[in-house]
C-alpha cells in the first residue's frame, strides 16, 4: 500500500518533469519513428526487388511488421545504461541513495510515465503512417489476448536487463563501449534490423531463446499471428525464465555495486 | 596562409589534449568496429535475400557504408566537438570570446576543437571504399576520381551547413544539445542508398536534410552510378546550404547578448 502510493506520487512527478521538457522528447521521440521506418524501407525496396515477396513476407506484412515494432521498442526500451555514468559521475546517485527506497524504484515509473506521453505521437504517428504505406494486418481475437501478457513481460524483462547493463558503470565509468557492445546485439537479435527469420535458420532458432528478441520482436510477432500458439506459449516461458534471471540478477550486482560505490559530488 | 597556419594550430592542440587521454583511443577503436559490425552484419542480412537493392550491389553498399564511416569521422573529428563547445559558450557566456577573436566567428567555431581519435572512423571508411573498389573493379579514371573528391566536397559541405543550420538555433534556444539527436538520427538514413527511398522521401533527404544526399554521391561516383544530368545538383545544394547557414549565423550573432558580464 505504501509502495503503491509512492508509485502513484512518483509517477505524477515525473510526468510532470517529462512534460517540462517537451521538445527534447519530441526530439528523441522522432528518432524512435525514424529507425524502424528506415529499415522498413530498406526492406520493402528488397522486397520490390525480388518481385513481390521475400522471405516470406511482402510489402504489407513488413509494413505490419515494422510499424507494430516502433510501438512496442517504445513500450519496452529504457535509457538509463546511457545515463547511469553520468548519474554517478555527477553525484546523482549519491543524492538517490539517501532515499530509504531503492534507486530501480525512480526508475520504474520515471520510464512507465515516459512511455504512457511518448503514446501520444506513437498512436498518431502510427495511424498516419498506416494511411500511407498500407499495412496488411490480420488480428485473430487470441493474437489480441496473447500480445497483452507477452508486451507486459517483455517490458518487464527489458527493464531490468538494460539496469543490470547499467551496473557497469559501477566497474567502469567509461562503460560507452559496453553500451554500444549491447546495442549491436539488441539491434540484431531482438529483430530490428531485420525480422529474425529473415536470418540463416541456425541463428534465427538461437535467437528465439534471447532475451532482445524476446523483449522485442516476440510481442510483435505474436501479434501478427506469425508464431502459431504453441510458439507464444514457449516465448511467454522463455520470457518468465529470463525476468526471474535478471530479477536476481540485477538483486545481486545491486549488492556489490553499492559497496564500491565511493560518493562523488555533493 | 594565415588561415592554414590557424587551423594547423589549433589541430596540434587538439592532437595534445587527446593525447592525454589514451585510453580513450581504445574505447573508440571498439565502438568503431562495433559499429562496422553492425553496419556490415545489416548489408549481409539484406543481401541474403536480393541481389541488388535500388540496383546497388552487395559491394556498391560496402562502398557506401565506406563513405558513411568517413562523413561521420569527418563530423565527429570537428563538425560535432566545435559546435557543442559553441552550445555550451552560448549558456555560459564563454561564446563573447569567440566573438573578440580577429576571426570569423563561424569559421572560428568549425575549426576550433578537434578530436583525433575519431580519425578511426575516417580511416575504417577510406579502408572500406579502397576495398570495396578493388573489389568492385572499380574503374579508377582521372575523371572519376577528381569527381569522387567534388562530391566529397560538397558532402562535407552540405553536412557542415546542416549542423550549423541546427545548432545556430542555440542563440534563441539556449539549450539545444537534443538538437544533435536529430542530426544522428536522419543521418541513419544515409546507410542506404537514396534509391531505397520512395519518391517524395528521396526529394526530401536531397534537397531539405540532404544528409543522406551527401553520403550517397560520392558512392555513386565510385560504383559509376553519379547520373551526370544530376551533376549540377552537387554544386546547387551545397551553395544554397551554405548560403542559407551563413546568413542564419549572421542572423544569429546579432540575436547574441551575451549570458556573462
Amino acid at each position: 500500500m505504501r509502495l503503491f502510493r509512492i508509485y502513484l506520487l512518483s509517477a505524477l512527478l515525473h510526468l510532470k518533469e517529462h512534460l517540462i521538457y517537451r521538445a527534447s522528447m519530441l526530439i528523441w521521440l522522432f528518432s524512435m519513428v525514424l529507425e524502424p521506418v528506415v529499415f522498413m524501407m530498406v526492406w520493402r525496396a528488397v522486397v520490390l526487388a525480388e518481385g513481390g515477396s521475400a522471405g516470406g513476407h511482402t510489402e504489407g506484412t513488413l509494413t505490419a511488421y515494422y510499424l507494430i515494432m516502433m510501438v512496442v521498442n517504445h513500450l519496452t526500451f529504457t535509457w538509463i545504461m546511457h545515463e547511469y555514468a553520468y548519474r554517478i559521475r555527477e553525484g546523482v546517485l549519491a543524492g538517490q541513495l539517501l532515499y530509504p527506497l531503492h534507486p530501480i524504484h525512480r526508475d520504474v515509473t520515471m520510464n512507465a510515465t515516459y512511455k504512457l506521453l511518448g503514446l501520444v505521437l506513437f498512436i498518431p504517428a502510427l495511424l498516419l503512417l498506416s494511411v500511407f504505406l498500407k499495412p496488411e494486418f490480420q488480428f485473430e481475437p487470441w493474437q489480441f489476448l496473447a500480445f497483452l501478457p507477452t508486451l507486459t513481460l517483455a517490458a518487464a524483462m527489458r527493464f531490468l536487463m538494460e539496469w543490470a547493463v547499467a551496473q557497469t558503470a559501477f566497474w567502469c565509468i567509461e562503460n560507452s563501449s559496453f553500451n554500444q557492445a549491447y546495442y549491436v546485439a539488441t539491434m540484431f537479435f531482438s529483430g530490428r534490423v531485420a525480422p529474425i527469420s529473415m536470418f540463416p535458420d541456425w541463428l534465427s532458432a538461437a535467437a528465439r531463446y534471447l532475451p532482445f528478441w524476446l523483449g522485442v520482436a516476440f510481442p510483435v510477432e505474436t501479434l501478427l499471428g506469425s508464431l502459431t500458439p504453441d510458439e507464444v506459449m514457449s516465448g511467454m516461458v522463455a520470457q518468465a525464465a529470463w525476468l526471474a534471471f535478471f530479477a536476481g540478477f540485477v538483486a545481486w550486482v545491486w549488492s556489490r555495486a553499492v559497496r564500491r560505490f565511493g560518493a562523488v559530488g555533493s | 596562409m594565415h588561415l592554414v597556419r590557424v587551423i594547423g594550430v589549433h589541430a596540434r592542440i587538439g592532437i595534445l589534449k587527446d593525447l592525454q587521454y589514451r585510453v580513450n583511443f581504445a574505447g573508440q577503436l571498439v565502438n568503431s568496429a562495433l559499429g562496422f559490425l553492425l553496419a556490415i552484419g545489416s548489408i549481409l542480412v539484406v543481401f541474403r535475400h536480393t541481389d541488388l537493392l535500388g540496383d546497388w550491389t552487395q559491394t556498391d553498399l560496402i562502398m557506401l557504408i565506406g563513405v558513411f564511416s568517413i562523413v561521420r569521422g569527418f563530423i565527429n573529428l570537428f563538425v560535432r566537438p566545435g559546435l557543442q563547445a559553441y552550445m555550451e559558450g552560448i549558456r555560459t557566456g564563454l561564446f563573447d570570446y569567440v566573438l573578440l577573436k580577429p576571426l570569423d566567428s563561424q569559421l572560428y567555431v568549425s575549426i576550433r576543437e578537434f578530436r583525433i581519435w575519431s580519425l578511426v572512423d575516417l580511416l575504417t571508411g577510406v579502408g572500406l571504399v579502397v576495398w570495396s573498389g578493388w573489389v568492385g573493379g572499380l574503374d579508377a579514371s582521372l575523371f572519376t576520381i577528381v569527381l569522387f573528391f567534388v562530391t566529397m566536397l560538397a558532402g562535407f559541405s552540405v553536412v557542415l551547413a546542416f549542423w550549423f543550420i541546427l545548432g545556430t538555433s542555440a542563440f534563441w534556444f539556449i539549450k539545444v544539445d537534443n538538437i544533435f539527436v536529430v542530426f544522428d538520427s536522419l543521418f541513419q538514413t544515409a546507410r542506404w542508398p537514396l534509391a531505397i527511398y520512395p519518391g517524395a522521401v528521396r526529394i526530401l533527404l536531397t534537397f531539405v536534410v540532404p544528409v543522406a544526399w551527401a553520403v550517397t554521391m560520392p558512392a555513386a561516383t565510385l560504383v559509376g552510378k553519379l547520373e551526370i544530368g544530376s551533376l549540377w545538383l552537387t554544386l546547387l545544394v551545397p551553395a544554397f546550404f551554405v548560403a542559407v547557414s551563413r546568413i542564419f549565423w549572421k542572423i544569429g550573432i546579432r540575436h547574441y547578448s551575451g549570458a556573462s558580464a
